[in-house]
């Protein structure tokens, strides 16, 4: 600060001078000053700063007030939800907006936290889902837990939840701001545990753990928000339901989620003491363990899949990208350490706790909370921990190795016939589309598939050692065979490259892919005369690839590439820089998240189909069916339906009314249409789409269920009871029958059941409903969990 | 009049410390703004920001017309613009803290009519700097607050504070000169 004799200074000369002209001003100054050059530059930045002609403070204040009048979050501020008035807000997520909402009663004044689940209006299924969900949440009572009051829905229709509205700072925010030392911030941490032990014994999984998410009152009592809410928002309630939902693309993995969420695999308790892990990280860290090494959504899930965390010990000590010195010894001074300190007070048992806390595989980590925290006990009364007994120098390439395959979703029983159908399957078409190719083209076509069913017919022999051949096996097989092979034509080990990576990617690998399509490139490359096309067909399966593993930045690069490549021919409207502007559009909207650049990207797809093959094709269609998601992706619904409706308009004159796509179009299209109020056409396209699908596949499909889902909340929406209950049920009898009784799917829709049979008023019912539910739910947690 | 009545008086508790009045005094400047924002906004799209400027100025005078008592003015004006640039800066708050957090990209808020460059610091590093000149010259920190957020002229400003119109304008100069290096200095740092 300017000490107050100096101001007064500045304060006249600037009095002085800001009418006078620029000459006379800078000898005036001069004079003023004399050798005082500190008071002279000072008195010379604030005439400069005087001189802007525009006024930046009008501006910025403008630019604020602009952003709060646009901003619709805060239209609810003033307004009455339930009997509570809205305040002001607290806070912001992903998917929802909490309020401060405020009760006047004549005797006494509640403040709550007001939770309003914005984009869970946009499908009523997370809203069925809300509603049954929370006669269990209500049932939690802790000091640790904030309670779960009320819920409702607003006008519009979008859900809200009410709850006890906790004041005090995030939990990390409380360590760090009352300088909490080591053993300060596990004994909190223990206090956390008691709460999700408490909740598990009640069979409700948080799911979403992080420090945002737990707040430590003026008393120090830590309060734990959003119990359960998370599993109302997760993907997997929704991922088996919808063929194109935006939801499902705009559901961020968050930072704390455990493997299973990120691979969308069943979630237990266990998956709660990974986030207490990572929570636990973050707290005597004050890092995220994955996130300084990953940029996008894509390699953060990819991270938390495949890469060992850095330990805690050791990152307290490290210097990370974009890090000052002073970041880090902020990090120890809030702890009360030197660096040095913290790393000698983090190494050994409480790097061990937190590792196996946050192990890949659900049951390797501590088989309960309780455990979990009764190991930071022992830690703390300096008995030996459990973590570092036994097998405890565990690393996750032990886990890539035994459970890869596993993990990646594949069946090993199945896997061999999969692929060698799927890849023969490739072959065939190749060599249709090489029909009017050179018999030499043909002929070599035939060649890889000859080549390739001498690879996969020889898998038997694996099955001689009581195993089933893997994907990984048969794959690694082939490559091996490939690269070991000298005589092979570089144009023949060009296409097979592709053909092995193309396998890899469709068995979710696209690891091992990437580095094939990087030789089949550089082959193709190599190739005299230099076939631009052929490039540009391998770059493009390179980038997809490479967009599987996350690496957004070279998949982007080659797309462009690719593109660029395919119009230099002698033709440059083709069909194939069609097929890669396609592609690069789905890269833009899935990856990317760029529905704008999406459209424009389609769009010039479009135009060349327009132009070359013609408007009645099923690349038209599809085309147009991704101009329909970019739609949706922006909300734009209108246009969403137009494009729909032209894409299935195409299916249905150059498809078979039988044709897969056909049936999913009409199923996108119901979604659309539910989403602009059209039920009752909503409800034929649906019908249609259900006797497409069971009259090709039988009744017993799980995609009928989903359909009849998708009936029986439209039922519902229409005030139809007795349809809803129908159409629900038959979705609960397909689901048992196809996935078993004890598939959480089953348990979901009994849910659905027991609020229809709630809103008609049938308790008992209802009641009966929702305990089944429960118990499904109860068994789709492991036992020993309970 | 729209405005509520006991506008004054949670103004007043306000300043005598009473944190609730601050959270239903919020709700106020809301319905007053968004009021105002309907018509203004929708009339013209060039100059937005502009605009917006003067929809909050409008909804400060609307405020303010209340029923005080006139050797009370100076004090409830001043009250008044600390509390319009509350507002705006909780908001512009809660807005960095979603970017920060939802990594998520919003759409559908193109503003094709906007003709100036925003500007390179926001009404949160102004806050900032206010705040250090508070500390200096609480005169001049107020006298922008009267001005910037209350939108009030030097001869309404001249009138509650006593003092000259050309005084005031001297003022608000030195301090946007003050402001204006201070924001760019700890920018530069």
């Amino acid at each position: 600060m300017i000490p107050k004799a100096r101001w007064q200074q500045i304060q006249s000369l600037f009095d002085q001078l800001i009418d006078s002209d620029t000459r006379e001003r800078a000898a005036h100054l001069a004079r003023a000053c004399g050798s005082d050059m500190e008071l002279l530059s000072s008195v010379e930045s604030l005439l400069e700063s005087d001189r802007r002609p525009e006024d930046p403070l009008l501006h910025v204040i403008g630019e604020a007030a602009e952003s709060l009048l646009e901003d619709h979050r805060d239209r609810l501020i003033g307004t009455r939800i339930g009997p509570y008035r809205v305040v002001s807000i607290l806070g912001h997520g992903g998917m929802s907006t909490v309020y401060r909402g405020e009760r006047d009663d004549v005797h006494y004044r509640q403040t709550v936290a007001i939770k309003v689940l914005q984009h869970a209006a946009l499908h009523p299924r997370l809203r069925n889902r809300l509603h049954s969900e929370r006669h269990i949440l209500a049932t939690l009572d802790h000091p640790s837990i904030a309670r779960l009051i009320d819920s409702g829905d607003l006008e519009d229709g979008t859900p809200y939840l009410v709850m006890e509205h906790v004041d005090g700072e995030s939990i990390d925010e409380y360590c760090d701001s009352r300088t909490l030392f080591i053993r300060e911030r596990l004994e909190l941490f223990i206090q956390v545990c008691a709460a999700v032990q408490y909740a598990h014994r009640n069979l409700v999984v948080h799911r979403d753990i992080k420090p945002s998410n737990i707040f430590v009152t003026g008393e120090g009592v830590p309060k734990l928000l959003d119990f359960g809410i998370a599993k109302l928002l997760a993907p997997e309630s929704l991922s088996h339901t919808l063929p194109v939902t935006r939801l499902q693309e705009r559901i961020l993995t968050p930072e704390n989620a455990a493997p299973e969420q990120v691979l969308g695999r069943p979630i237990t308790t266990a998956t709660d003491t990974y986030a207490l892990g990572v929570l636990l990280y973050q707290l005597l860290t004050g890092r995220s363990p994955y996130r300084l090494m990953s940029y996008s959504q894509l390699q953060l899930e990819r991270a938390i899949c495949m890469d060992d965390p850095m330990r805690p010990s050791q990152i307290v000590v490290s210097k990370l990208s974009g890090e000052k010195d002073a970041d880090r010894s902020r990090t120890s001074d809030r702890r009360g350490l030197s660096p040095q300190r913290l790393r000698g007070r983090l190494s050994g048992d409480l790097d061990a706790i937190i590792a196996m806390a946050m192990r890949k595989e659900p049951d390797r980590r501590y088989p309960s909370v309780e455990a979990f925290a009764d190991d930071v006990n022992r830690h703390l009364l300096g008995q030996p921990v459990r973590a570092r007994q036994g097998d405890w120098r565990y690393n996750t390439s032990k886990f890539m190795r035994r459970h890869f395959w596993a993990v990646a979703g594949v069946l090993a029983a199945f896997v061999g016939l999969a692929l060698f159908a799927g890849v023969t399957l490739w072959q065939n078409h190749r060599i249709e589309l090489a029909r009017d190719a050179t018999a030499q083209e043909r002929d070599r076509a035939q060649q890889v598939s000859a080549f390739l069913v001498d690879v996969f017919s020889q898998a038997d022999p694996f099955k001689a050692q009581g195993k089933d051949p893997t994907a990984k096996d048969v794959l690694d097989r082939g490559a091996a065979k490939i690269m070991g092979n000298p005589a092979l034509q570089p144009e023949m080990r060009a296409e097979l490259l592709e053909s092995i990576g193309l396998a890899y990617r469709h068995q979710g690998v696209s690891e091992r892919a990437i580095p094939l399509f990087e030789q089949a490139v550089a082959i193709r490359r190599q190739e005299r005369p230099l076939d631009n096309a052929r490039i540009a067909v391998a770059e493009a399966n390179l980038a997809r690839a490479l967009t599987d593993a996350g690496n957004l930045t070279s998949a982007e690069m080659y797309l462009e590439q690719a593109v660029t490549l395919s119009q230099s021919g002698k033709e440059s409207q083709n069909v194939g820089t069609a097929d890669i502007l396609v592609q690069f559009g789905h890269f833009a909207l899935d990856a990317k998240s760029d529905p704008a650049r999406a459209t424009q990207l389609f769009s010039r797809a479009l135009d060349i189909y327009h132009a070359t093959i013609g408007d009645q094709s099923l690349q038209m269609a599809q085309v147009l069916n991704g101009l329909a998601s970019a739609a949706v992706w922006a909300d734009d619904y209108p246009q969403a339906e137009h494009y729909q409706r032209e894409a299935l308009a195409i299916f249905q004159a150059v498809a078979s009314r039988n044709h897969p796509d056909n049936a999913a179009a009409l199923a996108t299209l119901g979604y659309i249409l539910t989403q602009r109020g059209k039920y009752l056409e909503a409800e034929q396209v649906l019908n249609e789409a259900l006797q497409i699908e069971s009259d090709v596949f039988g009744i017993d499909n799980q995609q009928s269920a989903v359909i009849q889902a998708d009936l029986g909340i439209l039922y519902d929406r229409e005030g139809d009871a007795p349809r809803a209950v129908a159409a629900t049920q038959a979705a609960l009898r397909i689901t048992r029958n196809h996935l078993g009784p004890d598939h959480y799917l089953s348990g979901y829709y009994l849910d659905a059941l027991a609020n229809l049979h709630l809103k008609a008023n049938e308790l008992p019912t209802a009641e009966s409903d929702a305990r089944q539910a429960l118990a499904v739910y109860a068994r789709s947690l492991p036992a020993r969990h309970l | 009049m729209q405005v509520p009545a006991n506008f004054t008086q949670l103004l007043t508790e306000w300043r005598s410390g009473e944190p609730q009045a601050l959270e239903r005094l919020t709700p106020m400047v809301y319905d007053e703004l968004r009021r105002l924002a309907r018509n203004y906004m929708r009339a013209e799209r060039n100059s937005h920001t502009l605009q917006a400027t003067a929809v909050v100025h409008e909804a400060f005078l609307r405020l303010i017309q209340a029923n005080v008592a006139p050797q009370d003015r100076g004090h409830f004006f001043a009250l008044a613009s600390r509390l319009m640039r509350r507002v705006l800066v909780d908001h512009a708050k809660s807005r960095s803290r979603i970017k920060r957090n939802s990594g998520v990209r919003e759409f559908g808020a193109e503003d094709t009519g906007e003709v100036l460059p925003p500007m390179d610091f926001d009404v949160i590093a102004l806050d900032d700097a206010l705040e250090g000149l508070q500390q200096m010259e609480p005169r001049l920190a107020q006298v922008i607050e009267l001005h910037y957020f209350g939108g009030m002229t030097y001869d309404q400003i001249a009138a509650a504070q006593a003092t000259s119109a050309a005084t005031v304008h001297r003022d608000i100069r030195l301090a946007r000169a003050w402001l204006l290096n201070e924001i760019g200095g700890a920018r530069g740092a």
